[in-house]
């Protein structure tokens, strides 16, 4: 509720903001800009919102979800046949929220149309780990009946006999809503034989993690639910060919589900018309570190990152100048430095533009207080700690990060290290079975990209003060 | 379609519906050598030691070679092994791998065969730039046959998927993960309970896993290979001896598609210890019982006259068995000289096992089909035969057949009658006594109808029934064609012994063998119990640990492998194919006679002239299926199908004197928690 009450604040700054941004550029990118910038992003409106519960203010349970406006009229949607809701789902551009960003229609009509008698499955990712990231969380416990309609639409769109929520294992509460949440559900027949009158049979289970976070790897999540050590699996096969019990799997986030329902009610078009092109909708942010008022909201895409912070959190504490960097899409994108953040929007291209992504939108702000070092070695602990070992870069490598990037926190390395440590990150970068590879290698090359002279000092500083280590 | 694509600017067609190829496979196929280490081609592929990327235009990412199968999207398109994109990629992958293993390599058994070091010098980097602290893995007991030293391990997991996926054992697993992912056992000490477990020491491309039997011994390159046969079992896996100066220093299979595929069982791996052994305990000189435990020595003039005064008194009835490892140069010459005796008691020590055994007709002891092409069976019944402990190799290929995963049935497709054992979870036990076997040929099972059903079962009949009930083969196979649609030639025998087949064709098998004689002629024979009628034992052979001291005349004779004429012997297995192995010379005493030197002295001293070596020619061996003579049957119902064999560690000679085998097979039956192998008290460990 603290949150609503700023964002009307942080509404009336914006004003101020927004005008002194447009009035920087040069004239030759103005002409430019004039077409791309007929509009400017953000600043959604509470009647295009989602998730209207975001905040746990009202009922959470079917009552309350029913008087919000979902499961209104399932059966209509589903009446309008497959096709129908993937040729929507494509026109509203909507992008997986996992991480990737692959268009979501596309993927679900990657399922195969005949499958010989097996089943087909829907696997929901909730195993939502990313350092930064606290959107499916929200959606969980606060709006579980989204997410449960929005698998039987996606699972029907794709053929599947059921779907698995992967809930990671520390969303205890969480885990206890959604299973009340799909007891409700049951009980009032909108799923399970005849799912919404449809005579459609569809299941939901929720089957809970142990808390690893490479099990939010859609292969490795299904190899967990199979009760086998969660290790992603080397592809192809594709789970859209085999994927859990060796039957034709989806696996998409939660919040790319739970947006579905809402998105056919409301058309493709209307969600298309958010964001710029190409990446289109809303979506959640979860704004986390040196805000005056860190939160998870939904906004529109390609919402400017300043006017982000600004409008809902209250800006940086200290205020912009104090800012010295951000990490725009969780814990595996590389930081931006101030000078970027400063007009960068937040969706999928312009932040692969400047050599970061959206990821999960989880925004972590550092100013200037923070140790930039120390909290990207930080990272590599954490991505050390979680690598399944599998496959021989990541092991090694991210073991390897660790120890450099936490020797030079004390400035306890010499200076070709840092080459080295950039050279050690594009070895493990792309020859990883998964992506933690990548994620691992990100953040390390952020750093050395955007903050390589602090480093350095901090190397000197160290030679200055003491004797090099022998090693 | 036919997809063509260019690697390395080599084009190359693969026809997609033919065959199934990975990347990795046409590279070979086209000669360009890519390098790998968890890949191997009797394995699942498991992609995680990144070592075999390649690029491949318009694709995002480097690919693994080994996973990703040529298909559609390929047309067209090129591959790249050779570019610098690839060689920096592998000197990265290699120089992971290095950081952390410990490059002991002067004291590692793997060294001069290690696919690490091999690679390192290939596609490595010149300098090492890691100087933190290396990981550290204690160092794992896995019984007394294989050495584990996990800090050199690079985590392929081959030894991981060999046995969960072609053994069948779960014993060994990957545990913890990241930097601090480790393979071993799940419980701590605990034996891999497996018949082939050896062969993760051949997997194994470092040197985690080496054998423990051959620690310190030797180095590689010293050793020269001398081909050799597994005379264990009737499969008569093809194997090399790795020799240096009249010593064998250990055991290695040699590749044969058809049979063994690379695989090779524990207990030809390791028994070589005991050759060592016998070189110490065994006598040089033939012998004369005086007195209980007292010996005489004598000269072989003295000896071989004895022998003749035994055999040639009229008085005297001689059972003559003649050992299962015998070679065929000896199996003609003894069956010669017991025609000229005129004795005609004579029978092969496997030959004792049966009651009813029809050794006039070839398809009762010999198999036209090798289980080469099991895949296409659909089903399977096993009949009084513990495949694992009889015939483990055959094993493994029944256990990997893939029923198809097209038609989901609940049907259980295997069927066991006889002694429980573990197999896959689809089979169904259908009982162990002699009974239920009659009940499936009056076609009064429940499982009967299954096999009516399928299209092409497969039955298996082993010794154990066999030794039980009085039918020969080809009336089972009347029996069994008659309530179901088996054929007759997928109807498999499987015999014990290793020249059992041959000694049928030389027809060294006497149907009507009675035990009833006074006087026993053993030639290299032990697995039997001398009966009580018999008083005058001549054992010739190499060593003796059954007969206990009621040996009268000992005559000592050599190895199997170095007692025939020219460099080769033929051995015939139980599927009528030939195996061949070469003369190898280890015995020191020489006073040690071959066996064939024996029979020949003895048939000079009959006929006083020059024996003419025969030989057969060497023809296929044609495998008829007749119908079976009727005759009338009485069958005990009640007997129960029992194993023939009680200790798989127990079963010849050699592998009782082999001490690691022993002991591994004293703690699989007690299920000891093991003790570590005498190699951890090694000091340079």
């Amino acid at each position: 509720m603290m949150n609503l009450g700023n964002r009307v604040k942080s509404a009336v700054k914006l004003v101020s903001t927004g005008l002194n941004k447009n009035s920087q550029p040069t004239f030759s990118t103005q002409v430019q800009q004039a077409q791309e910038n007929v509009r400017s992003y953000g600043g959604l409106k509470d009647k295009d919102r989602i998730f209207t519960n975001l905040y746990g203010e009202h009922d959470v349970f079917l009552k309350g979800a029913m008087a919000r406006g979902d499961w209104y009229k399932t059966k209509n949607i589903i009446d309008k046949g497959k096709d129908w809701i993937l040729k929507e789902m494509m026109a509203s551009g909507l992008r997986g929220r996992g991480g990737a960003g692959f268009p979501s229609g596309l993927k679900w009509s990657f399922m195969p149309k005949s499958s010989k008698g097996r089943p087909q499955y829907l696997v929901i990712n909730a195993d939502e780990g990313e350092p930064g990231t606290c959107k499916d969380r929200e959606i969980m416990r606060h709006d579980p009946h989204k997410l449960i309609e929005g698998c039987l639409i996606a699972g029907f769109a794709m053929r599947a006999c059921a779907a698995y929520i992967y809930i990671r294992g520390e969303f205890h509460y969480e885990a206890k809503v959604l299973e009340q949440a799909i007891d409700e559900a049951y009980k009032a027949g909108l799923i399970g034989e005849n799912a919404c009158g449809t005579g459609y049979k569809f299941d939901v289970y929720v089957h809970r993690g142990a808390g690893a976070y490479i099990c939010g790897e859609e292969t490795a999540l299904i190899e967990s639910i199979e009760g086998k050590q969660g290790k992603p699996r080397l592809k192809p096969p594709f789970p859209a060919m085999a994927g859990l019990y060796g039957c034709p799997t989806t696996v998409t986030n939660v919040e790319t589900v739970a947006v579905a329902p809402t998105i056919l009610r409301r058309g493709g078009a209307w969600f298309a018309g958010f964001g710029r092109p190409k990446n289109s909708g809303t979506k959640l942010y979860c704004i986390s570190g040196h805000v005056n008022n860190p939160c998870t909201v939904e906004e529109e895409m390609s919402i400017p990152l300043r006017e982000l912070i600004d409008k809902h959190c209250g800006g940086v504490i200290g205020g912009w100048d104090n800012l010295k960097g951000i990490i725009p899409g969780g814990s595996s994108v590389p930081v931006l430095p101030k000078e970027i953040c400063d007009d960068v929007l937040m969706d999928f291209d312009d932040l692969r533009r400047h050599r970061s992504g959206l990821g999960t939108a989880a925004v972590i702000v550092m100013n200037k207080e923070t140790d930039m070092i120390a909290a990207i070695a930080r990272l590599s602990k954490f991505y050390k700690h979680e690598s399944c070992g599998q496959c021989t870069p990541c092991r090694e490598g991210t073991g390897w990060l660790w120890d450099i990037t936490e020797r030079l926190v004390t400035g306890d390395a010499k200076l070709d290290e840092i080459d080295m440590l950039e050279e050690i990150s594009r070895q493990i970068e792309g020859h990883t079975i998964c992506a933690l590879g990548d994620a691992a290698a990100w953040p390390v090359q952020g750093l050395i990209r955007h903050f390589r002279p602090e480093v350095e000092d901090r190397i000197k500083q160290f030679q200055l003060n003491k004797k090099q280590s022998p090693f | 379609m036919i997809i063509r694509f260019k690697i390395n600017e080599i084009e190359c067609e693969v026809n997609e519906e033919k065959e199934e190829m990975t990347i990795l496979q046409a590279c070979t196929a086209n000669g360009i050598e890519i390098p790998r280490f968890c890949y191997h081609e009797k394995l699942t592929i498991a992609g995680n030691c990144r070592m075999c990327l390649v690029y491949v235009t318009n694709e995002e990412k480097l690919l693994a070679a080994c996973g990703i199968p040529l298909d559609e999207n390929f047309d067209d398109e090129s591959i790249e092994t050779e570019i610098d994109e690839i060689l920096k990629a592998r000197e990265g992958v290699m120089e992971f791998l290095l950081i952390n293993h410990p490059l002991d390599c002067p004291i590692c058994d793997q060294g001069g065969e290690c696919d690490l070091q091999e690679q390192t010098l290939a596609y490595g980097l010149d300098t090492g730039r890691f100087y933190i602290k290396k990981r550290a893995v204690e160092i794992k007991a896995f019984g007394r046959l294989i050495k584990g030293i996990m800090t050199r391990c690079i985590h392929c997991t081959r030894c991981v998927r060999f046995l969960t996926e072609i053994a069948g054992v779960n014993e060994l697993g990957v545990l913890g993960r990241g930097y601090n992912m480790e393979i071993g056992t799940y419980k701590k000490d605990v034996l891999i309970e497996s018949e082939l477990s050896g062969n993760i020491i051949d997997l194994c491309p470092v040197g985690a896993l080496t054998s423990a039997v051959y620690a310190y011994k030797g180095r590689p390159w010293e050793l020269k290979n001398v081909k050799g046969i597994d005379i264990f079992d009737s499969v008569l896996t093809p194997i090399n001896y790795q020799v240096k100066g009249g010593e064998i220093f250990r055991i290695l299979p040699r590749i044969n598609d058809r049979l063994n595929e690379e695989w090779i069982t524990d207990k030809v791996r390791f028994h070589y210890e005991s050759y060592k052994v016998i070189e110490k305990l065994r006598k040089e000189t033939p012998s004369y019982k005086i007195q209980e435990n007292k010996y005489m020595e004598l000269s072989w003039k003295t000896a071989l006259k004895i022998v003749f005064k035994v055999l040639l008194n009229k008085q005297n009835k001689v059972d003559v068995i003649i050992g299962s490892k015998i070679n065929t140069t000896n199996l003609r010459i003894y069956k010669e000289l017991m025609n000229r005796l005129g004795s005609k008691n004579y029978i092969t020590e496997n030959g004792l096992l049966y009651k009813k055994f029809n050794y006039d007709f070839r398809e009762n002891y010999l198999n036209s089909n090798d289980l080469y092409t099991v895949d296409k069976n659909d089903l399977v019944l096993l009949c009084g035969v513990n495949l694992r402990l009889e015939s483990p190799l055959l094993n493994i290929k029944l256990r990997n057949i893939n029923f198809g995963d097209d038609e989901i049935e609940t049907v259980k497709k295997i069927g066991i009658i006889g002694n429980k054992f573990e197999w896959k979870d689809e089979s169904e036990y259908l009982g162990s006594t002699v009974n239920s076997m009659l009940k499936l040929f009056e076609g009064r099972l429940q499982y009967c109808q299954q096999i009516k059903k399928s299209k092409l079962p497969l039955v298996i009949i082993g010794t154990s029934l066999l030794t039980r009930v009085s039918l020969t083969i080809q009336e089972i196979r009347a029996a069994l064609t008659k309530v179901s649609n088996v054929k007759p030639e997928n109807v498999v025998v499987i015999t014990q012994g290793a020249n059992f087949g041959m000694a049928l064709e030389e027809g060294v098998f006497k149907e009507n063998f009675s035990k009833g004689g006074n006087v026993l002629y053993s030639i290299d024979s032990n697995e039997f119990k001398i009966s009580e009628n018999i008083n005058y034992v001549i054992y010739q052979g190499i060593i003796n640990d059954t007969f206990e001291n009621k040996i009268d005349l000992y005559l000592p004779s050599k190895h199997y492998f170095e007692d025939f004429d020219g460099e080769r012997e033929v051995y015939i297995n139980m599927f009528g194919q030939r195996s061949e192995m070469e003369k190898l010379k280890i015995s020191k005493g020489n006073k040690i006679k071959e066996n064939s030197m024996i029979g020949y002295i003895q048939l000079m001293y009959l006929n006083n002239k020059e024996i003419k070596r025969k030989e057969k020619e060497q023809k296929e061996m044609e495998i008829r299926y007749r119908e079976a003579p009727e005759r009338k049957i009485k069958i005990n119902k009640n007997i129960t199908i029992n194993n023939i064999i009680e200790n798989y560690y127990m079963t010849d000679i050699n592998i009782r004197l082999s001490k690691n085998l022993m002991i591994t097979g004293q703690n699989r039956k007690e299920k000891k928690i093991i003790e570590a192998g005498i190699w951890k008290n090694k000091k340079c460990i």
